[in-house]
């Protein structure tokens, strides 16, 4: 119903209303300003001395680590959202072909719990299967198979594309569920029309299932994206024997969120942090943005 | 359900000018394979979670053993005992369910209430503060992780209330959650405005209505929300990581990361302190599986 007043009648709900209002402005909206307004700054706790824009130019001109960070940010989004995009496609359209119900329920929940048992823990079972030794389980794979060891975690070739493939495992289960959700939305109508006209399976996928659909892949494409730019804890717990010294070896797996994170909580360099999550955040908003409206585009309905 | 049930299976059986016994026949084979495909990739998915529970139980010889065996020769519970005698993990258990826990049971109600206000006292107001509130839903915590340690100083510093390093400073950001009050207020809409009118008509104060009509009526929608938002939390760990600052205060996934720091060479006690921080999800996720993954499909949410 349209709302007719600007505040509700009701005193108590009006209340509830600017108590909300203020936790948000206090926990969320301040601080994301602030996170501007700090970035012009060299602070750390109460000592703060503007110093306009020196973040940025020491950042883009002076920090060798900001750039790699960058770089490794934007390798293991590009290493692990496409494969985290299709593969999940692919197998919610093999999993929605099951008739029986409680068989798709089954495999649909097999693969999900890559995704819900908590990642600090599974990341530690992969950095032990990841063990350069022939130890680890992958080395003792390729072993008996009659290949070399890979190093793995401990190579900066290899390291950051190990890491991929535990967040292209965890998040496949995931979007699984989105696109299974995406799938059964679908109106049966269409597929008997198809079934009538006698188009074959991959036709049946390339011109019903995958344009009613593309609005579930836009969504699972941005947040795909959203989350691997996001990446901290995996790198956090698999490549450092301590989080101090981790985004290892040479920088190689150092994000852009670890990169925040050891700024301002290890060297203590709060504006200096600051101006990398501004960095950070434009860099979001704008590839999320470009996504949806590139996806806009080729959305049908 | 019956109708959405019918799958591209289904509809594309019968397509073609194959006789029915043949095509039917091709229909069992393709089902086996399917069935066989999307078992061994389970299989697959399950071979992390073998490998550490299995590492836990074998005796130190066999986990330094080339090449390691697939099916265990030995067991042994020392692993799992040393673990506790240690470390400190039962200290990080209870917080990290006071930390969860208590986040859960506080988003649980005010979610509720702003989505009870919102929809059933609908005002401008409350639809702009919806709107903002859904525009920043997407911001990630660490893009102003900085200045929300920052204000967590500063009350500890001019309040004089500590923030750092206890269990309020954990819970501070996630007191409202964006996620939940956009549930909530999904839910909210079924609830009958009539239900709402009679106990207005009976004199019931807008929160006796809130608690008395309204909560009950969406106890299946706050269930599910309620286990979400403890798994996340539970295994939260960059923020959780910026607050406790001493190991009497880490969750379980910053004590976990610790204690894997110290024993990273022994095999055994890491794989065992990893298998009991997944244990209670496990469980859980195999009670509840059908209800979370419902939530996560209806939500999007992500942890």
């Amino acid at each position: 119903m349209p709302a007719e007043r600007f505040f509700p009648k009701n005193k108590v709900a009006t209340a509830i209303l600017i108590l909300a209002t203020i936790y948000f402005a206090v926990v969320l909206w301040f601080p994301i300003l602030q996170t501007f307004t700090w970035s012009f700054a060299d602070k750390f706790l109460f000592t703060m001395k503007w110093v306009g824009l020196e973040n940025y130019r020491k950042m883009f001109t002076d920090d060798p680590d900001f750039i790699q960070a960058i770089q490794v940010t934007f390798s293991y989004t590009l290493m692990s959202v496409p494969p985290v995009v299709i593969l999940s496609l692919l197998l919610a359209v093999v999993v929605n072909s099951i008739k029986n119900v409680a068989a798709r329920g089954m495999f649909t929940a097999s693969y999900f719990i890559a995704y819900i048992v908590p990642l600090v823990a599974i990341a530690i079972v992969w950095r032990y299967m990841f063990e350069p030794s022939r130890v680890g389980l992958f080395n003792a794979i390729l072993g008996q198979l009659g290949f070399k060891p890979i190093r793995w975690l401990a190579d900066t070739s290899t390291a950051l594309a190990s890491l991929a493939m535990v967040g292209v495992w965890k998040d496949i289960g995931y979007m699984l569920v989105i696109y299974l959700a995406g799938l059964q939305a679908i109106p049966v109508v269409f597929y008997e029309a198809a079934q009538i006209d006698g188009a074959s399976r991959w036709s049946v996928f390339r011109h019903i299932t995958l344009p009613l659909l593309s609005p579930t892949i836009l969504f699972v494409v941005i947040m795909e994206t959203l989350h691997a730019l996001m990446m901290f804890t995996e790198t956090y717990v698999m490549t450092g024997q301590s989080g101090m010294v981790a985004g290892g070896p040479l920088g190689s797996t150092r994000t852009l969120v670890l990169l925040i994170y050891q700024t301002a909580f290890t060297y203590q360099k709060e504006g200096y942090a600051s101006a990398i999550a501004v960095v950070l955040f434009v860099i979001t908003v704008i590839i999320a943005f470009t996504q949806f409206r590139l996806g806009q585009r080729t959305v049908e309905y | 359900m019956k109708t959405s049930a019918k799958t591209l299976a289904d509809e594309t059986r019968y397509v073609g000018v194959t006789p029915r016994a043949a095509s039917h026949a091709r229909h069992r084979v393709g089902t086996i394979l399917l069935y066989l495909g999307l078992g061994i990739l389970a299989i697959i998915y399950f071979v992390p979670l073998y490998w550490v529970i299995t590492a836990s139980f074998k005796e130190t010889a066999e986990l330094v053993r080339v090449p390691p065996t697939w099916w265990p020769q030995s067991f042994t519970l020392e692993h799992h005992l040393r673990v506790w005698a240690t470390s400190k993990f039962l200290t990080y258990f209870i917080n990290s369910f006071i930390y969860s826990g208590g986040t859960t049971l506080v988003v649980i109600f005010t979610s509720s209430l702003i989505a009870f206000v919102l929809v059933k006292h609908p005002s401008k107001y409350g639809n702009l503060l919806f709107g903002l509130i859904v525009a920043t839903m997407m911001v990630p915590m660490v893009t102003y992780i900085v200045p929300l340690h920052g204000l967590l100083v500063s009350i500890q510093q001019n309040l004089g209330i500590p923030m750092l390093n206890t269990y309020w400073g954990m819970i501070l950001p996630w007191v409202l959650y964006p996620f939940g009050i956009f549930l909530m207020r999904q839910a909210m809409f079924s609830v009958p405005d009539d239900l709402i009118d009679a106990g207005k008509i009976d004199g019931a104060s807008t929160l006796r209505i809130y608690w008395e009509v309204v909560l009950p009526l969406l106890r299946s929608n706050i269930m599910a929300l309620a286990i979400l938002v403890f798994i996340f939390r539970y295994s939260d760990l960059l923020w959780p990581l910026v607050v406790s600052t001493t190991s009497s205060m880490y969750p379980i996934t910053v004590g976990l990361v610790e204690y894997v720091g110290m024993y990273f060479t022994e095999y055994g006690q890491f794989t065992a302190a990893a298998v009991l921080v997944i244990l209670p999800i496990l469980v859980l996720y195999l009670i509840l599986q059908r209800n979370i993954i419902e939530g996560v499909a209806l939500t999007g949410m992500k942890g």
